[in-house]
């Protein structure tokens, strides 16, 4: 990585090489290389010349482990510093007990703020050691240091030969200094700020016994079961049955599903079989239908024969449909896990997943699953989310952040990034035809990143007139909730594949309509005109953008914003369409012709305005045309007052 | 499709994240179908010849045929075969690996010493090998109760036998040489020999020969006692091609040896079951490593694979005894554990409420309204969460503090003497999309890196309220660094506290506080404590007992860094600097001598304590109660099954 570091940010292409370095390098690990791993943890131990030595094999702490932090205490309170050492190996807590018979003293001090903050963080004490060696010692008290460690508040001096402690100085953390003479050594004391005194602390009646010993850690295993919240598709694929008939999988179904790889040498797989047919019954009343599929085909150095299949199958007396898994099959299954699961481990055998009736995978078993667990995780395929999210964690706890579920879309991407094109196309369609029987929220949002992707690849591949309902999709969905930039963006993008589609042509004149109305809300006249021009550009028919055009030009108090002619024309050609029977619009021309300075004509429209408004009761509006009615007459325009500035 | 060790992305950038890959996609860079999975779906691969015996049947784990090797990795794939640096055209790379293969052996032969002939010599070392002496006369340089070291007797008395004469060459003199340096060794158990090139000199004049650094370290129990030996070599080889490399001489830089006492075995020993076997948390959850907890949920609820959590110490019962939580990853409870009487931990009962299932990587206990308990103060994603102990071990109050990033580093200080303690966060990675690349940031430049995440000073206003005063204490100079440690300390001993922060992939802060201004000044380069490495960890102590505090700083020591960095075609046309820094990246842990007026001296490599490997956590600690800071140092990355190190 450090040989292909660009030196600054400007250069995007030196950036995303280097960002697909450590992105390569990333890779490797997760798929199961070590890095910087297997090393053993060092210890020193300070000679008193100025140098060290290495001392790690010999401290007894040199373990594989990749180890984190370290915190220091006396743990067992028999006057020497302990260790606890965490890290990401098993056992990922360790208590190192100091062994050491040494014959030197120690003292151990605990401080107590009274003045200063209680804990007495940042205390300073300085110990003067009597004896020949007269040593000065400093320590001072810290919470967090290290590597993500705290260690015990109680500080420690080792004190080497030292029989007494000639001086201990504190200094508290807000200035104050204490002093204490001729401190016995080989003592736990407490000092209260302010006290005066150093007292010994009680012993409290311990009887600490602990043994050494090898942890023991569990062999490690394939099994793995893994509830899912993203709940992504399978992947349509084919399958042959036994008997030669070709099926597809994927897509919704009646019931669920539970899809078995299986291989005639593989006897946990051949073990499930039986434990399978046992529980046919249970299994069948529980709506569950089940697809072994046998990978001996794929099985190119064993050369396995296809009989060996059929006798497991017949000795097994297998109830249920069975079938050849393809490579191709078995490949989509492994975009799937390891997308969805961290480990990039290929599917050990036997593997299955859980399908719900609409096909997608609600929980991984990764090794033969029990027929009860099985059967319960059926029971729970249409549990509430929150219900779900419970299942998919190992262990219980609080949890303040929900993750999203994000796994559908990733597999799209995994099949994209490995270059399977086509996969991604077909398992964007997947996830589309799914979420489009979904109920909004969440899911929403993952819909339209599904969309925008299957847009993008289509229209890349010239598959034009499915990559626009892509995007037009795309665009009125947010054009539903109100996301106006982005429908815009998305439907603009549809627009350009085909230039003349009246539906995205009509979608983005309202996006544009919507976007109008808001910039006048926020008094924004300018940007208000230009949305509008658009959106009766792109559908010429559309009478609200023209009317609302029509008005904000003829009314508007600012004479750069406002145009008269442009007012009239539009309002004119509203007006015709409209046979001259809504009074809205001829309140627009009105208002439009006293603009240009055509009282007259002013004066006569909104007439006709009034009159329609009276005779369908719309007394409020009624009385604001007659208000411009009388400005009319008195040769005023009618100026709309907009609090235009504000921006 | 990785996820970030700063496990905010997990939730705030996946969808950005995947922007990212959009993008990608409408820039092309997924051009080119690749064929397995597009011959049509359900054609029929090679069929088993029918005539052929049956497979045998497995009883263990077996893998679905064929499927071993898929990748899915179209997009990096020149990046992917990149990362050998033998396959990008390392020429030294690919000696180092001839010569490290060699080194096994011999190694082996070490480890097996009474069996060392010269016979099984031939083809490692070169006929005219010369004659050479590994252990050499030995005087004791520091020795109590619990061991001895001994070195090289360059100086004082000899208190060593002296060492046979070295004699002869070729396959014989190094059988000579072995035996004589493994005779400690002789006869023990749970013997290991470790070598490893760390360093490699091929002349452009000499094309045949190479020179390679070389750690030794070798380690057994014999007769009741622990033996060491730690050593450096220089060893020449003779390249031929197609043939394995040949020694031709080993010259020994360093030697050490040490041993303890008779009967003393290792210093310290594993309690951890005896303390913690009878909780369920140690049973079910903490004898698995993190790699099964991946395996054992989605991963977006998973663990993150780095794991990168810490602890903290502290009596949250007020019964006198220290307790521990834990951070566990993403998907896994933190626990609290609760020590007893008899030094054994209990889990805490539920009712403590801290069992967060979030990723939080970092803890500390301390009493922050001064009301005699400890409350608990977690590192999380984008925030603080501020637990306020009830008097009792119950947390059920919880206080948010909202921050821009993953918080990687907590540490408590009450830097202004208000009587309240502060807290200073710091996170590591940026939260942003273009970070979401790798689980340990995108740094630009690598070896100075200034696109991390922003640190920040919470002041502590009372009745669990915070302030950000990162701005106004000046803490924002140099602040936009990958930290992943800091620790505070008066190193200037003028009464008040100040700063040091430890950065990966670049410089580090030192800031300096004044008080009267109230305000803090990165001095790191003035005090000479930048030390551009990837700084992982903080340990301030006066380990020369002269009332000043030193600085031990964590950093990546890089077998690989260091012989690559020094070839000549790394990095061609950059500046000296630039490679200056670069090399150093991969120097190990630095030990800074505090010596006064402000200043440090870099003592790291004179002292001997550069080697901490990939070095998490490293701390001054006397484990032997003589007075003096030895330091312990907790390394390794990920270790997974596959031993092949990247």
């Amino acid at each position: 990585m450090a040989s292909q570091s660009p030196a600054d940010q400007s250069d995007p292409k030196k950036v995303l090489d280097y960002r697909n370095a450590w992105s390569a390098t990333n890779r490797l690990m997760f798929e199961g290389r070590s890095w910087s791993g297997h090393e053993r943890n060092c210890c020193f131990l300070n000679t008193g010349d100025g140098r060290w030595a290495d001392i790690s094999a010999v401290s007894g702490l040199d373990f594989l482990d990749d180890a984190r932090a370290i915190c220091a205490v006396d743990w067992d309170h028999d006057g020497d510093l302990d260790l606890w050492i965490n890290s990401r190996s098993a056992p990922r807590l360790r208590l190192l007990r100091n062994d050491t018979v040494t014959g030197n003293h120690y003292i151990a001090i605990q401080l107590r703020g009274v003045t200063c903050n209680r804990d007495a963080i940042g205390a300073r004490v300085t110990l003067q050691l009597a004896g020949e060696s007269s040593r000065r010692m400093i320590q001072t008290l810290r919470a967090g240091d290290s590597y993500l460690s705290q260690s015990s508040k109680t500080m420690h001096f080792g004190l080497g030969d030292a029989q007494h402690v000639r001086t201990l100085e504190v200094r508290w953390p807000d200035g104050k200094i204490e002093k204490f003479l001729n401190v016995e050594v080989d003592r736990r004391y407490r000092i209260v700020q302010g006290s005066g005194r150093i007292e010994p602390i009680d012993v409290i009646t311990r009887a600490v016994k602990l043994a050494p010993s090898q942890p023991k850690i569990p062999p490690p295993s394939e099994s793995a079961r893994i509830v899912l919240i993203s709940k992504p598709p399978l992947p349509a694929m084919m399958f042959e049955r036994l008997d030669g008939t070709g099926e597809r999988l994927g897509g919704p179904r009646d019931g669920p599903l539970l899809v078995n790889l299986w291989a005639s040498w593989c006897r946990p797989c051949v073990k499930e079989m039986h434990e399978i047919t046992a529980a046919q019954a249970r299994i069948r009343s529980a709506g569950l239908e089940i697809v072994g599929l046998c990978v001996d085909r794929l099985d190119e150095s064993r050369k396995t024969s296809e009989r060996a299949a059929h006798e497991t199958i017949r000795r097994t007396r297998f109830p249920f449909i069975a079938g050849w898994a393809t490579a191709a099959a078995v490949d989509k299954m492994e975009v799937v896990q390891r997308t969805l699961i961290d480990v990039q481990k290929p599917l050990p055998l036997p593997s299955s997943f859980l399908l719900d009736r609409h096909g997608r995978v609600a929980v991984i078993y990764k090794g033969a699953v029990s027929i009860d667990r099985l059967l319960e995780d059926v029971a729970a395929l249409d549990a509430s989310e929150e219900e779900t999210r419970r299942r998919a964690m190992p262990f219980a706890g609080r949890q303040r952040i929900r993750p999203a579920p994000v796994g559908s879309l990733q597999v799209a991407l995994k099949f994209f990034e490995g270059g399977y094109r086509r996969h991604a196309k077909d398992y964007l369609r997947q996830l589309d035809a799914i979420a489009r029987d979904q109920r909004p929220g969440h899911l929403q949002v993952q819909h339209a990143k599904v969309l925008f992707f299957l847009g993008t690849l289509l229209s890349e591949d010239g598959e034009n007139d499915e990559a626009l309902r892509a995007w037009r999709d795309l665009g009125r969905m947010h054009l539903k909730r109100g996301e106006l930039p982005e429908a815009i963006r998305h439907l603009r993008a549809a627009l350009q594949l085909a230039t003349g589609d009246a539906q995205t042509r009509l979608d983005l004149s309202r996006a544009y309509y919507a976007l109008g109305q808001g910039k006048v809300r926020q008094g924004d006249a300018a940007e208000a005109v230009t949305a509008f021009r658009l959106a009766v550009k792109l559908h010429p028919g559309s009478i609200p953008p023209a009317n609302d055009l029509a008005w904000l030009l003829a009314t508007h108090p600012d004479a750069k914003v406002a145009d008269a002619k442009e007012a009239i024309r539009l309002a004119e050609a509203v007006c015709r369409k409209l046979e001259n029977r809504d009074p809205s619009s001829l309140d627009t021309l009105a208002a439009a012709y006293a603009r240009d300075g055509r009282f007259a004509d002013a004066v006569k429209t909104v007439k006709l305005c009034i009159e329609l408004l009276r005779q369908s009761k719309r007394i409020e509006s009624a009385r604001l045309s007659e208000a411009r009615l009388k400005r009319y007459e008195a040769g005023k325009p009618y100026l709309e007052n907009l609090t235009t500035t504000k921006k | 499709m990785e996820k970030n060790p700063h496990q905010q992305r997990k939730q705030a950038i996946w969808p950005c994240r995947v922007l990212v890959l959009l993008a990608a996609a409408l820039a092309g860079c997924g051009d080119g179908e690749r064929p397995a999975l597009d011959h049509a779906d359900g054609d029929a691969p090679p069929v088993g010849d029918a005539r052929r015996p049956e497979a045998k049947i497995l009883d263990g784990p077996a893998l679905v045929p064929g499927h071993e090797n898929r990748r899915f990795t179209l997009r990096v794939a020149d990046e992917y075969n990149r990362v050998d640096p033998a396959r990008d055209g390392w020429q030294t790379e690919v000696i180092q690996q001839l010569a490290m293969r060699r080194l096994r052996d011999l190694g082996d032969l070490i480890a097996h010493a009474d069996s060392i002939s010269s016979d099984k010599l031939a083809g490692l070392a070169a006929p005219e090998f010369a004659a050479t002496v590994l252990r050499p006369a030995l005087t004791e340089v520091y020795r109590d109760r619990v061991l001895v070291v001994r070195r090289p007797a360059d100086a004082g008395p000899s208190s060593a036998p002296p060492a046979d004469e070295p004699d002869g060459t070729g396959p014989e003199a190094l059988a000579r040489a072995l035996r004589q340096l493994a005779a400690p060794l002789i006869g023990g158990v749970d013997v290991r020999v470790k070598l490893k090139i760390v360093g490699i000199t091929v002349r452009d004049d000499v094309q045949d020969v190479a020179v390679t650094r070389v750690d030794y370290q070798a380690t057994g129990r014999v007769a009741g006692r622990v033996v060491q030996q730690n050593a450096t070599w220089q060893c020449r080889w003779q390249l031929a091609d197609g043939a394995p490399p040949m020694l031709l001489a080993i010259a020994v830089d360093e030697f050490e040896e040490i041993v303890t006492a008779d009967g003393s075995g290792p210093m310290f020993s594993d309690c951890t079951e005896s303390v913690l076997g009878a909780t369920a948390a140690y049973r079910k959850q903490l004898v698995y490593d993190v790699d099964h907890w991946r395996n054992r949920g989605e991963r977006i609820l998973a663990p993150f694979i780095t794991g990168l959590e810490g602890m903290a110490l502290g009596d949250v019962n007020g019964d006198g005894l220290d307790d521990i939580y834990l951070c566990q990853g993403s998907g896994l409870p933190n626990r609290l554990f609760l020590q007893q009487a008899d030094g054994t931990l209990r889990d805490a009962p539920a009712t403590s409420a801290v069992d967060w299932l979030d990723p939080c990587d970092c803890a500390l206990l301390v009493d922050l309204d001064n009301d005699g308990d400890q409350d608990l103060v977690l590192g999380a994603q984008l925030m603080v969460l501020v637990h306020v102990n009830d008097g009792h071990g119950r947390f059920g109050q919880v206080v948010k503090i909202s921050f821009g990033s993953s918080v990687s580093s907590l540490s408590a200080v009450d830097y202004d003497g208000d009587g309240l303690l502060d807290l200073y966060v710091a996170g590591h990675t940026a939260n942003t999309a273009d970070q979401s690349e790798s689980v340990l940031g995108v740094p630009i430049p690598y070896q100075d890196a200034n696109n991390g995440a922003q640190n920040a000073l919470f002041r502590n206003l009372g009745k669990m309220r915070f302030e950000n005063v990162t701005q106004r204490v000046g803490l924002d100079q140099n602040n936009r660094r990958f930290t992943y440690a800091a620790a505070w300390e008066d190193y200037d001993n003028d009464g008040d506290l100040d700063l040091y922060v430890a950065n990966d992939y670049g410089r580090n802060n030192l800031y300096q506080f004044d008080k009267p201004s109230g305000r803090f000044r990165d001095v790191a380069a003035e005090a000479g404590v930048e030390d551009i490495a990837s700084g992982m960890s903080v340990s301030w102590g006066d380990y020369n007992n002269d009332g000043l505090m030193d600085l031990y700083v964590s950093n990546m020591f890089s077998s690989a860094g260091n012989r690559i960095t020094y070839q000549r075609q790394f990095r061609q046309g950059d500046d000296q600097v630039t490679l200056a820094q670069i090399r150093r990246m991969a120097r190990g842990n630095s030990l800074f001598k505090n010596v006064g007026g402000g200043k440090f001296l870099d003592v790291s490599v004179e002292t001997g304590v550069t080697m901490g490997r990939w070095a998490w956590g490293s701390k001054f600690v006397d484990l032997n109660n003589d007075g003096r800071e030895d330091i312990v140092v907790a390394n390794g990355f990920v270790t997974q099954a596959n031993p092949d190190d990247l």
